[in-house]
């Protein structure tokens, strides 16, 4: 039973921290119970039963949860929104043409930035700077302008148009991120509080 | 925008949360005693993983339809790590608002106002 709670409870890190905090410790001790009950009344083959209920309703709620933390977090913006379910659904349609491994590259690159963003913003400042939220955009435009390339679709010469220009456009966010972060970052010795 | 003045403002309820109100209207229950009610109240139909539950819970309570419960009505049953729940006023008031509004949608369809294949609800 403990092998099976500790699995369970290592699956809970699909779920948001600040859920796991508040319900993680509950949801073990659920799960636990589920468990003891049907392989007490249907024998030890039940676990199975009560893993696949369980991984449905994690599949099922995990994405939910994440989602909810997500929108209610004060600091999200449309443009982050956009960022993560564009990465959700890109990296799902890369992975089903998948073509070598340089098909990820861009959805990593995004996911990568916006984990780093979250906790910088979790546990460094409350709110992310106009800065980062114009390199977050550039980034997910890369990664959506590339999708047609990354996943070896057939592409025509206005699709290389448009990518072109999607890259143009997502390069110039960047600079301009990139160019408010550096203005922003403080000059000289910070004056005492 | 569901209003705590206004409890038919929370309606219609989602099963999960539903099932819960009702499971809760006999008695502060913890997660899995929750869990295996609603299981009895719905013969089976509503199965809930601890997800589900606890996302519904952490709904409910945000929008004050139940509460903790800190103090045990039977002392003997009290489990120390587990958390209790308990329908607040506002709560019993949307559970039973519901209640009304799916009974008189269940008493419109028994009348003959819908028919399988047939007429839909509403004026003939």
């Amino acid at each position: 039973m403990a092998r099976h709670a500790s699995l369970y409870q290592r699956l809970l890190w699909l779920y948001p921290a600040g859920f796991r905090r508040e319900y993680g410790e509950e949801m073990v001790l659920v799960f636990t119970d589920r468990l003891r009950e049907e392989v007490g009344r249907r024998g030890r083959g039940a676990s199975a039963r009560v893993w696949l209920h369980t991984l449905g309703d994690l599949a099922l709620s995990a994405p939910k949860q994440q989602l909810e933390a997500f929108m209610s977090r004060p600091q999200t913006t449309p443009v982050q929104l956009f960022a993560v379910v564009a990465t959700i659904v890109l990296t799902i349609a890369a992975a089903s043409y998948f073509a070598g491994p340089l098909a990820l590259v861009p959805f990593l690159a995004l996911a990568a930035w916006l984990v780093y963003q979250e906790r910088r913003a979790q546990y460094v400042r409350p709110r992310p700077s106009t800065w980062q939220r114009w390199v977050t955009a550039g980034v997910g435009l890369v990664a959506v302008a590339w999708v047609p390339a990354v996943a070896w679709l057939a592409i025509t010469e206005w699709a290389w148009l448009a990518m072109m220009v999607l890259t143009f456009v997502a390069v110039v966010l960047v600079v301009i991120g990139v160019a408010m972060g550096m203005r922003d970052r403080p000059r000289g010795p910070v004056a005492p509080a | 925008v569901p209003r705590a003045d206004d409890p038919t403002s929370f309606l219609p309820l989602p099963s999960a949360p539903l099932h819960i109100l009702l499971a809760l209207g006999e008695g502060e229950r913890h997660g899995y005693g929750l869990m295996s009610d609603v299981e009895a109240l719905s013969d089976g139909a509503v199965t809930m993983g601890p997800g589900t539950l606890y996302g519904a819970i952490k709904r409910l309570l945000a929008d004050k339809l139940i509460e903790e419960s800190t103090e045990r009505a039977d002392p003997e049953l009290t489990e120390q790590r587990r958390r209790y729940y308990r329908l607040t006023g506002l709560g019993e008031q949307v559970c039973a608002a519901e209640v009304r509004r799916l009974s008189k949608l269940l008493d419109r369809a028994g009348s003959g106002a819908w028919r399988p294949g047939g007429a839909s609800l509403g004026k003939a």
